[in-house]
């Protein structure tokens, strides 16, 4: 546990998990964060507490201040404003993961590589004629970004094994709703192994993901999953988000030697 | 060996772990419905309501999504053409208008939250009006 908790690796997975989140927090709420929406007083402090702290996350200033600051705000958001307001939309799930991986952001490292913070940083050491410093900290908060993930997948595998589910109903159900308005919508077979493999697939997710051998299945098997929800139901920015989050399973030293790769610097 | 973990920072871990991994336990295992524990109940409401519906005047079925929409069904925008349980009477009666008919009954299964529901049976004619209910003195 120790070790989990000092173990030092490149800050660069949680840079990019940076730059995602800000940016999928943006399309899902700046559009009802701005002042043109409202003239509450409450909701318009939110809104400039929203775009203030937002935007210096995504620039990297003051990177773990503002990163605190976006997750305080982003809970005041959901528990305020949706569960205990009368925004309903900003309870729903894909706010609530987005809220949830703006806290858990602030507990990375995430200002210390592609920022203003990092580019102050390899200014001041050339000044001083030293080396840059390492693009290293603790990666603790990665882990629990993980855990956050692979806490979606497993509870919602608990919430579906009933009959309902993996006899195709509730999948039907969806269908008929958002597409043919009768039934079949697909033939009963394809329903039910359509839903046992969802099961199965939240089942095996949250647990695969932690395990670097079966990264390479997982990560394309997860993203494809996330992709037809995506096209095919109503989900909001989830699918994107835990498609991003996947970057807290991998290994942050691996992540830095991809990136440098693709850039041709290694 | 590495130094021990600044105890603040142990604390923040476990408070997390202890949020993310059991508070939705309140929830999905001990039947806790608060407000402030978030269960991951995802889709698990959608579509519920919603009815498979065939409606015939004598034996013949009425395809609906023409004479309502003036297509057929796939050429119908989706949320256009599902009929959900509280609309049931109401496109009933708009088809008795449409086609001029005193006698439109449907046969209709909507979806609960276990299984699709018999709530129609072709027992009741749509192109009456429903009976008013009774004022109360």
């Amino acid at each position: 546990m120790n070790e989990l908790l000092t173990r030092e690796a490149s800050t660069r997975s949680s840079a990019l998990i940076r730059f995602g989140i800000v940016l999928l927090l943006w399309n899902r709420f700046a559009a009802e964060m701005a002042p043109f929406m409202t003239t509450q007083p409450g909701r318009l402090a939110l809104g400039a507490s929203f775009f203030c702290s937002s935007v210096l996350v995504l620039l990297g200033l003051r990177t773990q201040l503002a990163a605190l600051w976006l997750g305080a705000t982003m809970v005041v958001t959901v528990y305020g404003f949706g569960v205990y307001g009368p925004m309903e939309p900003w309870r729903h799930h894909h706010a609530w993961v987005l809220a949830a991986a703006s806290v858990l952001l602030a507990l990375t490292p995430c200002g210390h590589s592609l920022s203003v913070d990092r580019w102050l940083a390899v200014r001041r050491a050339r000044q001083a004629g030293r080396a840059p410093p390492p693009e290293r900290a603790p990666v603790w908060g990665l882990t629990l970004i993980a855990l956050q993930v692979s806490a979606v997948y497993l509870w919602s595998a608990v919430d579906k094994a009933t009959l309902s589910f993996v006899t195709g109903f509730e999948l039907e159900r969806i269908l008929v709703y958002l597409y043919t308005g009768f039934r079949p919508a697909l033939p009963a077979q394809l329903l039910m192994v359509a839903a046992c493999a969802t099961v199965v697939l939240e089942v095996l997710l949250p647990i695969g993901l932690f395990f670097r051998r079966l990264q390479p299945w997982l990560v394309p098997t997860g993203i494809v999953l996330h992709a037809v929800f995506y096209v095919l139901l109503p989900v909001g920015p989830f699918s994107l988000t835990m498609v991003l989050l996947y970057l807290a399973y991998l290994d942050p030293d691996e992540v830095h030697a991809e990136i440098d790769a693709l850039l041709g610097s290694d | 060996m590495a130094a021990p973990a600044p105890p603040l920072r142990v604390a923040v871990f476990w408070l997390a772990v202890t949020w993310i991994v059991a508070t939705p336990a309140l929830d999905h295992l001990m039947g806790l419905r608060w407000r402030w524990v978030r269960g991951w109940h995802m889709y698990a409401s959608v579509g519920h309501g919603v009815c498979d519906v065939t409606y015939y005047h004598g034996d013949t079925p009425i395809d609906r999504n023409q004479v309502l929409h003036g297509g057929p069904w796939w050429a119908i925008d989706p949320w256009r053409r599902r009929v959900e349980k509280a609309q049931l009477g109401e496109v009933g009666a708009h088809l008795c208008r449409e086609l001029d008919l005193t006698d439109v009954r449907a046969d209709a299964w909507c979806a609960g939250g276990q299984r699709w529901n018999q709530v129609q049976d072709r027992s009741e004619n749509l192109c009456e009006p429903a009976p008013r209910p009774r004022r109360r003195r």
